[in-house]
């Protein structure tokens, strides 16, 4: 009886033991990393939810700044009034043919440049994929572009990491207002450009994609989205809030196409820490796409692939 | 009998419609015209109820909190204002920034004769009018005079810091437009969490409060969002909602994180003292005043005047400054 009941607290030891991690495993984890292990549960992510919305009755106030026409593509310079007081600036590109209107449409997220969507990288891409037959509506985020305060002023990485990106409540509101101002330009796209509301996805470059890992999974009208050059945190990033976390979004995505493309060199987002583990966490349907190089435009076979995987996927 | 049954099926239809409107929300909460659609159709009352038969968990909790955050590295850009006497109270102009971007005005009384942080602190949370913190000037004053330095703030949206979203400030345009909207009444109430809690920071920093006596005064709108503050802000010492209650007569719904329900029982144990009245058509002793102080912990007090909105006695005045005297020193 005895020998038993030692028996037993012998296992019980043993399964403890083998359940809790040691100390220093623990310790040795990056604070963010917890996520990745275990996402958020569901009741957790509708709070997050409540704090993402917005009200749709609020006036856009759509302003037209200005407007030209090259080489096939009409660009609008555009503004909106998203929450209250609170006014987006972006760049509208449709092609000139006839066709149009009835164009499935992009909304395009860029980097963490000072010029934001106006950005060589971002205006490249957006006429690309506007050529490649899509509209596409690129905003300035909050504190970027025409979008610029007192926060950010040289835009350096220390700069940015220091004021936003590590600073996690701030950090926390710009996602909410992000998660916002595309629920607006969704509804922009609809209301006011005619476009088709099961016919718009999300492209998100570098800062962007990592914002529109969160945006995706909030705004569950996004058909189809394409992150480039994302991940789980880049390299300078210490820690984040869960609600400002993407491993708590990326397995909400699905049943949607999650299209990831990296760098395999990419110094930002690491392939092994940042990359992998967050498409680990994506459900299927899910592909990623990876390319001989650092944090850059992908390969020429990849961008093909991509316009290929953007046109299976987004009709 | 007929009737009767088709009464109750009504209810049964209104019933699932809730139910399902609310599953949705979870489903699409995007969709905010679905909260639009629900909100003009039917009582959502239940909707709300729901917290105040059960609050949310620690877990939600801690996610409210998280977007209640703020950064404390954000400068002040404390300016001082314009100042004046009225029967011995010192009244100055004081704003600061918040969060980047955004600045809080106030007024600072001083009680006659006092040094700047001999006092205890009262933040003084006014109700839904277009004047903001200048239409509780006479009560700042009287409890100015009781011995407390007074942080009288506006909200977002009102006094000084008035925007194209409230203009008529009627009962009805601020329902529409803020109260019955909930992204926009959340973001609000957190804004106002910020405000508070940023302009205590100040306060302290700038040697004009003690931090271990300060506490927090809301009437009416500022008592329903004072209860949500007293909540968060675990410095507040001692916490008096005047008129305060779980939502007012024409409040529809609101998300949880907006909820007093789910602040009330965590303001324990720190004192809370609620003023209401009997016959206040706005927060209903029934329904919304007595279960928020059902949730509420010890030590809580409740102090009842036979009347409407906002019209303590004088005895239920002068028990209100004895509460303070005990409990905020």
């Amino acid at each position: 009886m005895r020998r038993k009941a030692w028996r037993r607290t012998l296992v019980f030891g043993l399964v403890l033991a083998w359940l809790v991690p040691s100390g220093d495993a623990a310790a040795r984890q990056k604070l963010a990393d917890e996520w990745l292990a275990k996402p958020v549960d569901d009741r957790t992510f509708a709070a997050y939810l409540d704090f993402f919305a917005y009200d749709r009755r609020v006036p856009f106030d759509l302003k037209v700044i200005d407007s030209s026409e090259a080489e096939g593509i009409k660009k609008e310079h555009l503004s909106y009034q998203s929450t209250p007081g609170v006014r987006v600036f972006t760049n509208l590109y449709q092609a000139t043919g006839a066709s149009a209107p009835n164009a499935p449409a992009l909304i395009f997220l860029h980097g963490a440049g000072p010029t934001g969507k106006d950005g060589r990288g971002a205006v490249l891409l957006s006429e690309n994929l506007t050529r490649a037959g899509y509209t596409v509506l690129s905003i300035d985020q909050q504190y970027f572009g025409e979008r610029s305060t007192d926060l950010l002023t040289t835009f350096t990485e220390q700069e940015k990491h220091e004021k936003l990106y590590n600073q996690p409540s701030m950090y926390l509101a710009w996602v909410a207002q992000n998660v916002k101002d595309v629920g607006r330009a969704f509804d922009l796209l609809v209301e006011h450009k005619g476009v088709n509301a099961k016919r718009i996805g999300l492209f998100g470059s570098s800062r962007g994609a990592i914002l529109g890992t969160i945006v995706a999974a909030a705004d569950r009208r996004l058909a189809a989205i394409v992150l480039l050059n994302g991940g789980h945190f880049d390299a300078l990033e210490r820690e984040h809030l869960p609600a400002a976390c993407p491993a708590n979004y990326v397995g909400r995505i699905s049943p949607r196409p999650l299209l990831m493309l990296g760098g395999l060199y990419d110094q930002d987002h690491l392939k092994d820490t940042s990359v992998e583990p967050l498409f680990r966490l994506a459900r299927s349907p899910k592909q990623i796409l990876w390319s001989e190089a650092g944090h850059a435009p992908p390969s020429e076979k990849n961008r093909a692939l991509m316009l290929q995987w953007i046109r299976a996927h987004l009709k | 009998m007929v009737r009767r049954l088709i009464v109750g099926l009504a209810l049964v239809g209104t019933v699932t419609f809730s139910s399902e409107v609310f599953g949705k929300r979870w489903l699409s909460p995007m969709g905010s015209g679905i909260w639009v659609a629900a909100a003009t159709g039917h009582p959502f009352q239940a909707l709300a109820d729901e917290w105040l038969a059960r609050p949310v968990d620690d877990r939600t909790f801690r996610t409210h909190l998280d977007f209640f955050a703020y950064d404390r590295r954000v400068p002040f850009d404390l300016k001082r204002g314009a100042t004046d006497e009225e029967g011995g109270v010192r009244r100055e102009h004081l704003s600061l920034q918040s969060t980047p971007g955004v600045r809080v005005f106030a007024h600072l009384y001083q009680p006659p004769g006092a040094t700047a942080v001999k006092s205890p602190l009262l933040i003084l949370l006014h109700g839904g009018s277009a004047a903001g913190k200048d239409s509780l000037a006479p009560a700042a004053r009287n409890l100015a005079r009781a011995g407390y330095s007074v942080f009288a703030m506006d909200f977002q949206y009102f006094g000084e810091r008035s925007s194209d979203l409230l203009t008529t400030f009627t009962e009805r345009e601020k329902h529409e437009r803020l109260y019955n909207q909930p992204p926009v009444y959340l973001a609000w109430v957190a804004q106002a969490v910020k405000d508070v809690s940023r302009s205590i920071d100040a306060l302290v920093e700038h040697g004009r409060a003690d931090a271990k006596r300060i506490g927090l005064f809301g009437a009416s709108r500022g008592a329903v969002v004072g209860a949500i503050v007293a909540g968060v802000d675990r410095r507040l010492a001692a916490v008096v909602m005047s008129y305060g209650g779980h939502f007012d007569l024409l409040e529809r719904g609101h998300p949880a994180v907006a909820c007093p329900a789910n602040y009330v029982s965590r303001i324990s144990p720190r004192p809370l003292l609620m003023i209401n009245g009997t016959l206040d058509t706005d927060m209903v002793k029934e329904t919304s005043v007595e279960p928020l102080y059902r949730l509420a912990r010890p030590p809580k007090q409740i102090l009842w005047t036979e009347g409407g909105h906002m019209a303590p006695s004088e005895q239920n005045r002068a028990l209100t400054l004895q509460w303070l005297r005990e409990n905020l020193k």
